[in-house]
């Protein structure tokens, strides 16, 4: 029993010293106990004090745009300005703000934020203030709702952030070709892979959607002679492909040639070509650009002189899904 | 010979001039919507609602006339515009209205894939190679229970945990009633004899 009570009193005193030793560590208390017993100072130490009555709050933040973006981005190549506004409360003053800190961006997973860094004050009273900010959405900016992150910071450098508020951007499909004139060098009856002189047909992507593999579809028809119209060259002998197999491409290994059969007065996904949802501006073949080659696989031999054109069926139709 | 020759020459010279300017003007617009295969609209059973496309003619560099049709969906949607044609001018805006309205019979549940198409009207010149651009437009319609049917299927919901509940609680209050039945029942089977016993002392 003795032995027992021994040991509680020895755990006792240990932490004890354990509490003690933590006090003196953190608390300067060596350096505080010299300066009583000497009355010397250990050292010098200049403090700056900032008393902030209380940091600033962005409290409201709105979407001031004049466009409805639920229906998608502009089309190419367009811009789409965002005008987002939002209020600051400030309990030091409005005068306190530091308003070259105020700035928006907008973003969304997978995409690039678009952000204004420079937001315009248009309005200050008491405690308040409110900011303008005009933020270039692009084509290419995907559907979904995008978060908006305002942020700005008062003169004592406290920050209030605000990202509680999103919007939604729709869906865009759209696309334009190029040239506007395909021509073929000669061609006589009989002749095989004969490609077009001046393809690529040139497809560019003007809206946010990725047009994903074979959703570029190519509806064919006859051409049929404008004399003779039981002559024709045949839906079923022209090819579209996206590779090319050079200038002078011609004859039984023409890369271009291999691509997808035409089947008349239906769409046909063109295989493997795409188109992604990127700026087409950079030109470089791949950027929200695809580039589709026409072949005419073979002309009848019993062709004969006279102008084959869409004129007498229906025209060929170039549809993205 | 020389004769067949040339004319062989002037046949493939007159083919070459007919596949010149094969392709004419070539289109392009742009169509925009609220919905699409990762958004659908969802709807419940007698709801009608608006579904709104834009038309925009940004990258073109003529007027271009669109023509609208609904080539999967047409049991709950339909255009709700006077006309299926819109007229898109160089840097302007068109808005074709649909209506999407689902009738009474229709399950909870059931999915409508919906495909729009928007294809430019390319008349066929003498001598060209007409060329037509056209775009689709697909999303899902999904039928939802409506807000008084979910109310109701809350109610239900609540009704059933708090009947299941009751029943627990009912058939604990049982099982503890016959516990202390059976006890109250041993206790008095061990104590009888003692207190016999003691009155024969």
């Amino acid at each position: 029993m003795k032995q027992k009570k021994t040991i509680y009193l020895v755990g006792l005193l240990f932490m004890m010293f354990i509490v003690l030793a933590s006090l003196m560590l953190f608390t300067n208390f060596f350096s505080g106990f010299k300066s009583t017993i000497t009355g010397m100072a250990v050292d010098t130490q200049t403090v700056t004090l900032n008393i902030t009555v209380g940091v600033p709050q962005i409290i409201y933040v709105y979407n001031n745009s004049a466009k409805d973006l639920s229906t998608g981005p502009t089309e190419a190549p367009a811009i789409t300005s965002v005008v987002m506004n939002f209020s600051v409360y400030s309990p030091s003053g409005a005068g306190n703000l530091n308003d070259s800190t105020a700035k928006l961006n907008i973003s969304l997973a997978g995409q690039t934020a678009r952000t204004n860094a420079s937001c315009a004050k248009i309005q200050a009273s008491g405690s308040y203030a409110n900011y303008s900010c005009n933020v270039t959405m692009w084509w290419w900016d995907g559907t979904g709702d995008w978060i908006v992150n305002a942020y700005i910071k008062d003169n004592n450098s406290n920050s209030a952030i605000n990202t509680s508020t999103t919007f939604y951007i729709g869906e865009r499909i759209g696309f334009v070709m190029s040239p506007s004139t395909l021509s073929w060098t000669a061609i006589g009856p009989g002749a095989t892979n004969q490609t077009s002189s001046n393809d690529p047909l040139l497809l560019n992507n003007t809206g946010n959607d990725v047009i994903d593999v074979d959703n570029i579809q190519v509806n064919a028809t006859n051409l049929h002679g404008e004399s003779d119209d039981a002559k024709a060259l045949w839906a079923g002998n022209f090819s579209v492909h996206w590779a090319s197999g050079g200038a002078a491409c011609a004859g039984a290994g023409c890369v271009e040639c291999a691509g997808t059969q035409m089947v008349k007065a239906t769409l046909t996904g063109v295989v493997g070509a795409n188109l992604s949802a990127d700026n087409y501006t950079a030109n470089n073949g791949y950027q929200g650009q695809e580039q589709v080659y026409l072949c005419l696989r073979y002309a009848g031999t019993e062709l004969i002189t006279q102008s084959y054109s869409t004129f007498n069926e229906s025209t060929w139709t170039v549809k993205i899904v | 010979m020389k004769q067949k020759k040339f004319a062989n020459e002037l046949r493939i010279l007159i083919i070459l001039i007919s596949f010149i300017l094969l392709v004419n003007f070539i289109s392009a617009f742009g169509i925009g919507c609220a919905y699409h295969k990762a958004r659908p609209l969802e709807i419940y059973v007698g709801q009608t609602e608006n579904v709104k496309v834009s038309l925009q003619n940004m990258a073109g560099s003529e007027t271009v006339t669109l023509r609208a049709r609904v080539l999967k969906g047409s049991e709950v949607i339909q255009l709700a515009d006077s006309t299926n044609e819109y007229t898109v001018p160089v840097g302007g805006e068109q808005i074709a209205n649909f209506k999407v309205t689902i009738p009474d019979s229709i399950e909870i549940g059931t999915t409508y894939p919906i495909e729009l198409e928007f294809a430019t009207i390319t008349k066929s010149e003498s001598g060209t190679f007409a060329l037509g651009s056209s775009v689709g437009k697909t999303f899902d319609v999904i039928i939802i229970a409506s807000p008084e049917e979910k109310k109701a299927m809350e109610i239900n919901k609540k009704i059933i945990t708090y009947s299941v509940l009751g029943v627990l609680a009912l058939l604990i209050i049982v099982i503890v009633i016959i516990y202390f039945v059976k006890k109250k029942r041993q206790v008095s089977k061990f104590s009888k004899p003692v207190i016999k016993k003691s009155r024969v002392r």
